[in-house]
């Protein structure tokens, strides 16, 4: 009890602790973040955030938008400073990231965490939206491909409030959109959009991943040529002599 | 009802009765098929093969019928493909245990016929024997067939403007024209940010013209726009690259979904990476007094993929 | 019944020693010569499924706004033939059955060409006295190749667009000819005049299935006519 009372003093007291939606019981702790980011950011981005040259950029204005984006999705930490960022298994607890994205966001002035407000937003804006603005890397259903010096990721994973995020700080080579670019009644349409593409309405039956023409044409050549010649082959067997 | 019944059964039996006749004239002649003994199993498999292609072409008609099936073109496509694959397994087992399968040889046709060959040519020889001067007539009438044909064809050079290959550079930019976005709105030049990409067009333009698209950012060393069709097959550049870090990151770059061309905004266009086979033709901007960007001239270099002459032609509107 | 069938033929048109040649037509008995025949079944399907499409697609590029049951594409701008194409595949019972299997169908065809090709070449069937079947069949395989990008083409979507934008960057890029190819093919730049798109149609429905019909039958007529070669005991060479 008299920890708790302790914790809570300490919250009070830390006037730039911004945690996004404090769930019940889980609170940021600035203090434990900031000893988090020594042991796991402090090498690439420096002990104060400022940044290392040719390892990590400064985080100063990266806000809890950014870290939020990062950290959640696992793309930081990072081993090799030199490879892209891939969505990989989060090892930090809730706790642990929400300390974490409180001390980077007190770090400098950068943006809070959006909370897109998707649903009852138009899938059909967002389809054109996302074909003007985003289809060009990340395919018209949101399947990912590359682009030159990077892979580009499928969305299928991405929540809401990522794919809200990414739009806003463009991650790694992506670009970056702002309220002036893409406003934030567009951004619900994107985001709503993205999220129909989870669940396709495939009224013709399996997909094929919807990729188009190449996994047509393997499913032609592999499965109904060999099927169609398989056919021939017991229909047209030779007589015995 | 009765009467009725007496019709019924009498032609059941008249329609059953038939198989078992065999018209007697016939039995005179040798036998053309081998025969052979008849395979009750396969016939019962056939006949409930048949029985099963009914049902799944019924089953395609009800299908059809029905309003709010799920995953209705499925269900067709199952009772349909059904049908057909099981016509085929019939028509299979027909010809594989029913039909008697006969092993025959026959020998090849002629490879040619070489007395008709010669009196065609003799038909030929003599239907001509009143022309005194072949070969003359022979170029005379090559000479007439080949021109007629030329001007059989002549028309089709209607079909497109072939010689006017000029058309090929135009763009309908010119000195003064305001840019603007998909929705017609002038695009200004503080709302162009760095580390995004616009795309724009020219106003009251036909924006499917190939010369129409541009794509704009803004780097460093200010605001560039360059066409979006890429030189190399004609593909719209969608893809912009920036780096977020660039100690570890590549430069920023436009690059083609189609064959990845990779074009750099800060080198006038130049071909990073990819196929394409010439730079990207960069639209030079100018901002007016409102603020808004406008074109200050036409692409430095005609747009669109290349074409023999491309470098030598300008772009023009 | 068949008595009065074949009598009804033969007493108009003189068939019957042709009938009777036919029905004992000697086929070769390994199963590898019936591939051509999955190609001929495949081009069947296309002309029957082609012609229930035709019937739904109208090949227009004038630009209308969609309103149709569709949700994410409502309130887009696209042509009618796009429109019509949609409103065929998601309004219209079966309308997605008959363009499934015209798409696959077309797939098939190809590989199936392509299949019997290969049989054909390796077993040495294409010499002479047939090797003018094996080029008509060979036209045959380019000219289906130049309809199935017709037929993606006509439905104009994102990857009609970027094929025809193709498609138009290799016929201007052909060395000396290229430009004039090309403006002769679209009428102009790419995307081409408005006649452009209506000839695409007219090729892809009639005119290049009449030439493939028109090369098919000169071809199985003469496969009948020089009759199929035929393995020997040991499946390796062919006989003449």
């Amino acid at each position: 009890m008299k920890r708790l009372a302790l914790l809570v003093l300490l919250l009070a007291a830390a006037p730039t602790a911004r945690a996004a939606t404090p769930g019940p019981g889980v609170v940021a702790n600035v203090a434990q973040g900031k000893s988090l980011y020594a042991a796991n950011c402090a090498r690439c981005h420096g002990p104060r955030g400022e940044g290392i040259h040719d390892r990590g950029p400064s985080l100063r204005d990266a806000g809890a938008l950014e870290a939020d984006f990062y950290l959640r999705t696992g793309y930081m930490p990072l081993d090799d400073p030199h490879s892209q960022p891939w969505r990989t298994r989060v090892l930090f607890g809730e706790q642990e990231l929400r300390s974490l994205i409180a001390y980077v966001a007190s770090l400098g002035h950068g943006a809070p965490i959006p909370t897109p407000q998707w649903r009852g937003a138009s899938v059909a804006s967002g389809l054109k939206l996302f074909r003007d603005h985003c289809a060009g890397c990340h395919q018209i259903v949101a399947q990912g491909g590359i682009v030159i010096g990077a892979r580009v990721p499928p969305l299928n994973k991405s929540t809401p409030r990522q794919v809200a995020e990414a739009v806003r700080s463009g991650p790694y080579l992506m670009p970056r959109f702002s309220t002036k670019a893409i406003t934030p009644t567009q951004l619900n349409d994107i985001v709503a959009y993205v999220q129909s593409t989870k669940h396709p309405d495939d009224r013709g039956g399996w997909g094929l991943g919807h990729l188009g023409p190449w996994p047509e044409g393997m499913v032609t050549w592999l499965l109904a040529a060999s099927i169609l010649v398989a056919t021939c082959a017991v229909i047209g067997r030779r007589l015995k002599a | 009802m009765s009467r009725f019944k007496d019709a019924l059964i009498s032609g059941i039996v008249l329609l059953l009765g038939r198989s078992g006749r065999r018209p007697v004239a016939r039995r005179e002649r040798p036998r053309i098929v081998t025969a052979g003994a008849p395979e009750r199993a396969a016939e019962n498999a056939v006949l409930v093969l048949l029985a099963l292609v009914a049902v799944c072409a019924a089953a395609f008609v009800v299908f059809y019928a029905l309003d709010r099936l799920g995953h209705q073109t499925q269900w067709l496509g199952l009772a349909l493909g059904l049908a057909f694959a099981l016509l085929a397994l019939a028509c299979v087992a027909i010809a594989k245990r029913l039909v008697v399968t006969e092993e025959l040889s026959e020998p090849y046709p002629q490879l040619q016929h070489l007395e008709d060959q010669a009196e065609i040519e003799q038909i030929v020889e003599e239907s001509g024997s009143r022309f005194t001067r072949r070969g003359l007539v022979k170029l005379v009438g090559a000479g007439a067939l080949g021109t007629l044909g030329v001007a059989a064809l002549t028309p089709a050079v209607s079909l497109g403007p072939v010689f006017d290959t000029s058309q090929l550079a135009r763009s309908p930019w010119r000195r003064g024209l305001r840019l603007v976005d998909e929705a017609g709105k002038p695009l200004a030049a503080k709302d162009v940010e760095k580390e995004s990409f616009y795309t724009a067009y020219p106003e009251h333009a036909d924006r499917e013209l190939m010369g129409s698209p541009v794509v704009v950012v803004r780097i460093d060393e200010g605001i560039v726009a360059y066409s979006k069709i890429c030189t190399h097959a004609g593909c719209a550049i969608a893809l912009y690259r920036k780096p977020t870090f660039a100690d570890t990151e590549p430069r920023p770059a436009l690059v083609c979904p189609c064959h990845y061309s990779t074009f750099d905004p800060a080198q006038d266009g130049k071909v990073l990476f990819g196929p394409a086979g010439r730079p990207l033709p960069q639209l030079p901007l100018l901002v007016d007094g409102d603020g808004n960007l406008r074109a200050a001239g036409n692409f430095n270099r005609a747009p669109g993929p290349s074409w023999g002459g491309v470098r030598q032609t300008e772009a023009h509107t | 019944m068949i008595r009065g069938l074949v009598r009804f033929v033969d007493q108009r048109s003189g068939a019957a020693p042709f009938v009777k040649k036919a029905l004992r037509y000697v086929f070769p008995d390994h199963w590898s010569f019936l591939l051509g025949e999955v190609a001929l079944y495949c081009f069947i399907l296309l002309v029957a499924t082609g012609v229930y499409l035709t019937l739904f697609f109208d090949d227009s590029r004038s630009q209308v706004v969609y309103q149709g049951s569709y949700a994410p594409l409502r309130g887009d701008s696209m042509s009618r033939a796009y429109e019509s194409v949609v409103h065929l595949s998601l309004d219209v019972k079966a309308g997605l059955l008959m363009r499934q299997t015209h798409h696959w169908a077309a797939n098939v065809f190809i590989a199936a060409i392509v299949l019997h090709v290969l049989r054909v070449f390796f077993t040495g069937a294409f010499r002479k006295p047939r090797d003018l079947t094996y080029l008509i069949g060979l036209s045959m395989l380019f000219i289906a190749l130049l309809e199935g990008y017709l037929g993606y083409s006509l439905a104009d979507d994102l990857l009609s667009g970027m094929g025809l934008a193709i498609g138009n960057s290799v016929a201007i890029s052909l060395p000396v000819i290229g430009q004039y190819v090309g403006a002769l093919i679209w009428g102009g730049q790419f995307p081409g005049s408005a006649a452009f798109w209506p000839r695409m149609y007219i090729a892809h429905v009639l005119i290049i299935p009449l030439a493939i019909v028109a090369l098919l039958t000169v071809h199985l007529v003469l496969v009948a006519a020089r009759h199929h070669t035929q393995f020997r005991e040991s499946p390796k060479t062919t006989e003449r």
